[in-house]
């Protein structure tokens, strides 16, 4: 049997769920029945398709089906039906998300939810909390990509952004973590400037240590990006320098 | 809903009954077979009401066989009911476009003239 992307399946329980309630205003049909016959018929038509199956791909095969209340006349839409719209709007939608979170939504969830506590307490409580979602975030891009893909991509690459920001920060401006600011601002630029040359030159070696651990943002990083960073760097370094030396 | 829709709608449950006739199919292969026919089907999933309705009408039986691609599969054959309907059905259907064809002819002389 093939292989489904997670949102796939969600999306195509959620389908099925919809047209059993459309074929429930109908007396004379079986909705399990129906439901039974549309699952063999959607995984007949997705067979041929390339590995796993993705929402798009799905998508493409419930509109062949067209809408269930095309289907017979007395299949009502299940907005139609009060019952039906309170379960459509509420127990589908609470079910929906317990699911979700149940599943394989409930850790993105909580690194998104961490990621955003984190930023307005960043210090002693939001720098750990951050540095925990980044470290699961990364793990999670890594490990389980296939995991990571459709809205849910969203929710983990919060803290990875945000994460990987922090840390190209910490690198870029390591100089300036320890002198706690220098007298002038050619002073900074000087020691800034001869820090992203050093940075540059080892980014243009060692390419792949950059897109490791900027990762997935660095993927396109290669040597000469080292390269170019080293260069602004030693502009800056020949800048600072000028300036210093005339006074 | 337009009038070549309420037509399709109408025929296709004797287009299953035929494609069913003296084979034993799965739905989807019904689709697969009524896929051949231009204008028969406002959508593929028009099919599977028709088989339920004619499933709880006697017409047609059903069995559940496990399939190695996918999900079970259920395949429907008719019964010695559903091939006594197809056949009146049948019959019905072509006295209705015997009747229609003598009507458009009878109309297209009058509009000859």
């Amino acid at each position: 049997m093939k292989t489904w992307t997670p949102d796939a399946s969600n999306h195509f329980e959620a389908w099925l769920g919809r047209v059993r309630l459309s074929v429930a205003g109908d007396p004379s049909l079986d909705p399990d029945d129906i439901a039974q016959d549309l699952r063999a018929h959607v995984h007949a038509e997705l067979e041929a398709m390339p590995e796993p199956v993705t929402v798009g791909a799905l998508e493409r095969v419930l509109d062949s089906l067209g809408n269930p209340c095309q289907w017979s006349d007395a299949i009502k839409a299940p907005s139609e039906l009060s019952s039906a719209w309170f379960q459509r709007n509420v127990t589908d939608v609470v079910t929906a998300w317990q699911q979700r979170l149940g599943g394989d939504w409930g850790l993105p969830v909580l690194l998104f939810v961490l990621t955003l506590i984190a930023i307005p307490t960043f210090g002693w409580i939001g720098a750990p909390l951050l540095l925990f979602a980044y470290f699961v975030a990364r793990s999670h891009v890594t490990y389980a990509p296939q995991l990571v893909v459709g809205r849910k991509k969203w929710l983990v690459y919060a803290p990875l952004g945000l994460g990987a920001g922090v840390l190209a920060g910490l690198v870029l401006g390591f100089p300036l973590t320890f002198s706690g600011g220098y007298p002038n601002r050619f002073e900074t630029m000087w020691i800034l400037g001869s820090w992203w040359v050093l940075v540059g030159i080892l980014a243009a070696r060692e390419p792949k240590r950059v897109r490791a651990a900027l990762k997935p943002f660095a993927d396109t990083f290669d040597a000469s990006h080292g390269r170019l960073l080293s260069l602004v760097g030693a502009a800056f370094l020949i800048a600072a320098s000028v300036v210093l030396l005339s006074h | 809903m337009s009038w070549t829709t309420q037509l399709r709608k109408g025929a296709l449950e004797l287009a299953v009954l035929n494609a069913l006739n003296g084979d034993r199919l799965y739905g989807y292969d019904i689709v697969r077979i009524l896929r051949r026919h231009d204008g028969l089907m406002i959508g593929d999933g028009t099919v599977y009401p028709i088989l339920s309705r004619l499933k709880a009408d006697g017409l047609v039986r059903a069995t559940i066989e496990d399939s190695p691609d996918g999900p079970p599969r259920k395949y429907y054959e008719m019964t010695r009911a559903g091939r006594e309907a197809l056949t009146e059905m049948n019959d019905a259907w072509q006295s209705l476009v015997s009747s229609i064809d003598v009507l458009r002819s009878a109309s297209d002389k009058a509009g000859a003239r």
